[in-house]
């Protein structure tokens, strides 16, 4: 939308305000105050009231005093170089900003007032103008209004002004909030529609498409819908190229479609941009699944437990991997005692997977403690061998708990059991579905690249 | 530009004389010497750098029967090469035909005292006539003196005698203290620093003389009576150098000047010239017969028979003055007129009243004094007049009106709107009426640009510039003289833009008695970076067509006041037409400008889909101290450097929707689900949620199977809180496998 950049060319930064975000929050404190110079004498010519009332709007908008006064002496100047001047755009935008911050600023907000004043601003200008219903958006968010008043607000903001990609943008995120996928999908549509080359609308778009893949786990369309996800948050990566956010999820929904050198191209991208968690986590994601995982032990080492609950997880990994490539009775008896501080309803997988490879040593379950329910209880026992092969396969309600249930069969059919060698699981287990990624699917990967018993198993 | 209709004067020369000429000779007998010797000359202290004149000795005498003579001396040290250079030929203008003119001598001495005088070789008479179509009996002295140099004295005398006396019972002179000379490239003139000055007038005693004094002239002269007759003598001494400048003010304003006259009543000269014209203001046959040919309408009305004959006479009279042995003050017959098919003012002026009267229309000639000749101050009589018009006085028909003829091919009625505020006398025989000529209308010109878009992105602007007053009269006049006017026309128009592919210009009307000229151009401009033009509009565009805004003096140069007499209204009318899917904007404008010397106003307006900039430059005749100049010369500075008006074509996204959905329209027709599908997004996109749920369930119910219709279905409901119509349209969509 080139009109926008280039009316945001002639504009100050004071127009951060005017793209419906909050007013820039100030570096330092500014007291500075009303002087006699900032009074023009009645007469002077407009563009001199417009240079007074856009210092005077800056000077407010940078200070986090309450400069009520400095903001009514910009809106009279700026009405002054508008009455002067009512077609320049320019003067408009600002006068008509510094209107509605000065109504926004009053206990009770008049929407219909400052509605009146968007009315005649001159269409091209009130795509850069604050939307009046935003502004009851903000304030009720602020007051911490329920979502569905906050979508009303916005919803209203996209009538008054739908040309603003911002009020769309918003829409999205607050219909993302309230878990309406499709909807939000098409408000960062719209969004995305009339800015295309901002980086956020396409993530926001692909965030939506993401969480719908996850809530359609291991149903036909979720491929598609990641796939989505992945080209929206690869778009949002290439035009936000400082964004280190959009490349680490966009390397993370390339994992989740199993293109792993992608995911490890868009996670070196994340990492080198910021060494956030979020990057480091699909960094570290990336190696574990092309079998790095001496560099992938590496880079777990940076991710704290504190930050994200599965880094105990993927420690509990690195340990098993530890001992699988060098057993010691010592090494065997930390990971027991590793695994005995896992919260085990949390870690119940663990005790799932793990349960069948050691022989003796695993804790026991507190059944009472953990609240398994009925998926979780069965896939135990039969993992310990008190359930039979046919009533557990037969009891998978879900397409995502048949996939489970298979992988357990052949944890321990085809690495547990006495006549396993754990050959036939290396093949067909190697590289799971990992649409999911769930705990199933990493361990399936670490347990294919590693031996699948202990000693003493 | 005025047509010439005078006797061909140097409009400062005047102020020596106006009247006097004589016959060249050098006189046979030494005339009586009115000045120092040169050798005692040589003594006076030097007070210029450059020149200096040491006398200016006029001595006149009138005598009794109203023959006069008048001998002039004057003595200039040379002090630098300039000035010698200005002072290498000197050139004395006059009329054989009334005046004789002796050269008493003329001489040089040098620094070291070496004396030489004028070498008959280096001295000519000639006749000077008056240009092209001019025949009069203008003659000039003019010679060159031996060893002009830095340090050298020149010195010449010379006397005039009158031959024939135009006007019998009048006597007029003016001086001034200066001898002025033109520059040696003939682009200016000087009036150097004098240290003695000296008029001597002796008149009988019984002649009254008015006369009046000017910028620090004495006024009151040293009188003496003796030998029955008056003697005047004024004097002055170290007077300063006057030096030549651009929009000097009247020259008795500031240079001190002596009118003097045996009248102060203009019936005189009413009567005068009455007794010139009268007898041929006749309808005589061949008159009769011009007015026969004119093309009338059955009734016609006063303002009807004025237009036919102003075109009667600019179709069928050429402009020429011959006046070879007449003087040059009385008209032909009309007959004769006719016969020749030319004349010059008075010829002109004559025939058209002739005319007139003959359809039944009061009109007069009246005499007028045109700026080459001056503003005369009219306390005293002199014959400043240098050209003739017509004058109809204003009737139950109409107001009064004036006419002339003598411009080629000029918009009627013909009058310069120089003459505004020219002394002005309506011959009528009965006194006469000695007036100034009225305003005759603005001097304005309208400068319209319009541009528009081309397909390619580059850009169109067409331009038209109305003229009125002495701006259509200047440009028709250029226009229809010049050899190479498409050149200089275009050289003319491409101060408007500086950036321009190819330019196209004509001059519309020129020869039209009755439509004003205008200029027709067409620029066009290659595309920009930005596909997407901004158009700017400046007042200072049609200031540098107008006016002097590029080559004002500096202040620090300026020694006169500022005088700019004409007023002159500039208007801009800038249209930017909008494209479709596109909406000018205004995104930089400037303040107005309010001071006593020009006034600058805007306008604004966006309308149909264009915006209009409209742009009121006025200014005021202008008189200005030199503090005030200043001032006024900033002020132009700041309009040239100030910023310009900024029109932005930008993106009117609704509109661009809407073009959008047509076009879909066009291509699938309007009565099916895909068109109905988009037809709900960009009502959607619109904001017009409400608008968007009809086509949205049009869309459906016509393709129940189309997963997108679903979707569209769901968002329209989504944003029209239809909560739960909308999830369910989004399952139906998911089922349908419909991935946005």
């Amino acid at each position: 939308m080139p009109h926008s950049r280039l009316l945001t060319l002639a504009l100050s930064t004071v127009l951060l305000s005017a793209c419906n975000t909050t007013p820039t929050q100030p570096n330092s404190s500014t007291t500075v105050r009303v002087s006699p110079s900032d009074i023009l004498p009645e007469g002077s010519p407009a563009s001199l009231y417009y240079a007074k009332g856009n210092e005077l709007y800056e000077r407010w908008a940078a200070s986090d005093e309450d400069l009520g006064f400095t903001l009514m002496l910009a809106s009279m100047q700026l009405s002054n170089a508008v009455a002067q001047q009512p077609d320049n755009v320019l003067y408009q935008l600002t006068d008509y900003n510094a209107y509605a911050s000065l109504m926004s600023s009053q206990d009770e907000y008049d929407e219909g007032a400052v509605l009146e004043r968007f009315n005649t601003l001159h269409p091209i200008v009130q795509t850069e103008a604050i939307t009046p219903a935003f502004i009851s958006f903000s304030r009720a968010r602020y007051a911490e209004a329920p979502l569905s008043e906050l979508i009303e607000h916005m919803l209203r903001a996209t009538e008054q002004n739908p040309f603003n990609p911002q009020n769309w943008y918003f829409l999205a995120e607050l219909y993302g909030e309230a878990e309406m996928r499709w909807l939000a999908i098409g408000a960062a549509d719209v969004a995305h529609t009339l800015l295309p080359d901002h980086g956020a609308y396409s993530y926001e778009k692909g965030w939506n498409f993401y969480e719908l893949a996850l809530d359609n786990a291991c149903r036909s369309q979720q491929r598609a819908l990641l796939t989505r996800a992945s080209s929206l948050f690869a778009e949002a990566a290439l035009k936000d190229q400082q964004n280190g956010y959009f490349f680490a999820h966009s390397s993370d929904t390339y994992l989740r479609l199993g293109l792993v050198p992608l995911a490890a191209a868009q996670a070196q991208r994340a990492v080198a941009l910021e060494r956030s968690p979020t990057a480091l986590s699909t960094q570290f994601g990336a190696l574990f699944y092309q079998s790095r995982f001496d560099e992938a032990w590496v880079v777990l080492k940076q991710l704290s437990p504190q930050e994200d609950s599965s880094v105990l997880h993927y420690q509990l990994m690195e340990s098993w991997h530890a001992l699988s490539q060098n057993y010691s009775v010592a090494a065997h008896q930390q990971l027991l005692s590793d695994m005995a501080a896992v919260d085990q309803h949390e870690g119940i997988h663990f005790y799932r997977v793990l349960q069948p490879l050691f022989a003796r040593g695993l804790p026991a379950l507190d059944q009472k403690s953990v609240e398994l329910d009925q998926e979780d209880w069965e896939i135990t026992e039969y993992l310990a061998g008190r359930e039979k092969r046919q009533d557990f396969i037969e009891l998978a309600s879900s397409g995502c708990e048949k996939e489970r249930r298979q992988f357990y069969l052949a944890v321990r059919e085809e690495l547990v059991s006495p006549a396993a060698d754990g050959q036939h699981f290396r093949e067909h287990h190697n590289k799971p579905n990992q649409e999911r990624l769930l705990w199933e699917a990493y361990w399936s990967h670490l347990l294919s690249h590693t031996s699948g018993k202990l000693p003493g198993a | 530009m005025l047509p010439r209709c005078t006797l061909p004067l140097s409009h400062l020369l005047l102020l020596v004389s106006t009247l006097l000429v004589s016959a060249l000779s050098i006189a046979d007998t030494p005339a009586e010497r009115l000045a120092p010797t040169l050798d005692e000359q040589l003594k006076i202290k030097v007070r210029s750098d450059d020149a200096e004149t040491l006398y200016s000795i006029t001595k006149g005498e009138l005598k009794a029967d109203g023959q006069w003579q008048r001998s002039v001396y004057i003595s200039i040290r040379v002090n630098d090469v300039a000035s010698a250079r200005d002072y290498g030929r000197i050139a004395i203008p006059y009329n054989h035909y009334y005046s004789d003119l002796t050269l008493d001598f003329a001489n040089t001495i040098t620094a070291a005292g070496k004396k030489t005088s004028l070498a008959d070789d280096a001295m000519q008479q000639r006749v000077t006539g008056g240009g092209q179509d001019f025949y009069s009996d203008s003659s000039e002295l003019v010679f060159s003196l031996p060893d002009i140099s830095p340090g050298s004295i020149l010195e010449f005398q010379y006397t005039r005698s009158s031959k024939i006396l135009p006007m019998a019972s009048l006597y007029a002179d003016r001086s001034t203290p200066y001898w002025f000379q033109s520059s040696v490239g003939g682009d200016g003139w000087r009036a150097d620093y004098v240290h003695h000055y000296e008029y001597a007038l002796t008149v009988p005693a019984d002649t009254e003389l008015a006369m009046e004094a000017f910028a620090g002239f004495p006024d009151s002269p040293k009188v003496t009576s003796r030998d029955n007759a008056k003697h005047y003598t004024w004097s002055m001494e170290h007077i300063p150098q006057v030096k030549s400048e651009g929009w000097m003010p009247l020259a008795r304003t500031f240079i001190p000047t002596l009118h003097y006259s045996t009248l102060t009543d203009w019936s005189a000269v009413d009567a005068w010239t009455w007794g010139n014209v009268a007898d041929k203001l006749a309808d005589s046959d061949a008159v009769k017969k011009a007015v026969r040919s004119l093309e009338l309408p059955a009734k016609p009305t006063r303002d009807d028979k004025l237009r036919a004959v102003y075109g009667y006479l600019q179709n069928n009279v050429r402009y020429v003055f011959a006046h070879l042995g007449r003087g040059g003050y009385e008209p032909h017959f009309p007959d004769e007129v006719l016969d020749v098919s030319y004349g010059d003012c008075k010829d002109q002026t004559v025939l058209a009243v002739a005319m007139l009267r003959a359809l039944g229309v009061e009109a007069y000639p009246a005499l007028i004094e045109t700026p080459r000749a001056g503003n005369s101050d009219t306390r005293t009589v002199s014959l400043i007049f240098d050209h003739m018009i017509v004058h109809a006085p204003a009737e139950r028909e109409g107001q009064i009106a004036w006419l002339d003829t003598t411009g080629d091919r000029s918009l009627f009625p013909g009058m310069s709107n120089y003459l505004a505020g020219q002394n002005t006398l309506i011959v009528n025989g009965r006194g006469g009426e000695l007036t100034r000529m009225p305003e005759l209308g603005a001097n304005a010109a309208t400068l319209n640009i319009d541009y528009h878009t081309r397909e390619d992105g580059g850009s169109i602007a067409e331009v038209r510039i109305d003229m009125q007053g002495s701006v259509e009269q200047n440009v028709r006049n250029w226009w229809i003289h010049s050899t190479d006017r498409d050149n200089a026309l275009q050289q003319y128009l491409s101060t408007l833009f500086n950036n321009y592919e190819s330019l196209t210009a004509d001059v519309v009307n020129s020869e039209n008695l009755w439509q004003p000229a205008y200029l027709n151009a067409r620029f066009e401009f290659a595309p920009d970076e930005d596909p997407i033009p901004t158009y700017g509009a400046s007042i200072t565009q049609i200031m540098r067509l107008f006016t002097s805004i590029g080559n004002l003096p500096l202040p620090e140069t300026r020694k006169s006041r500022f005088y700019d007499i004409y007023p002159l209204e500039l208007d801009m009318q800038v249209r930017v037409h909008g494209q479709e899917g596109y909406l000018p904007a205004l995104i930089h404008s400037l303040d107005p400008h309010e001071s006593p010397y020009l006034s600058i106003r805007y306008n604004t307006e966006a309308k149909d889909g264009d915006f209009l900039i409209q742009a009121h430059y006025r200014k005021p005749a202008l008189d200005l101290s030199l503090e005030q100049y200043r001032s006024y010369y900033e002020l132009i500075q700041t309009l040239n450097n100030e910023n310009v008006w900024l029109v932005k074509l930008l993106d009117d996204q609704a509109q661009q929707l809407d073009q959008k959905l047509a076009l879909t329209g066009h291509k699938i027709g309007t009565q099916n689900a895909e068109y109905f599908i988009a037809q709900a997004r960009t009502l959607i996109e619109k904001g017009q949620f409400s608008e968007a749920l009809e086509p949205a369930r049009k869309a459906v119910s016509m393709q129940e199977g189309s997963g997108e219709a679903w979707y569209v279905l769901g968002m329209v409901q989504g944003f029209n809180a239809l909560v739960e119509e909308s999830t369910r349209s989004f399952e139906v969509a998911e089922q349908l496998g419909y991935i946005p």
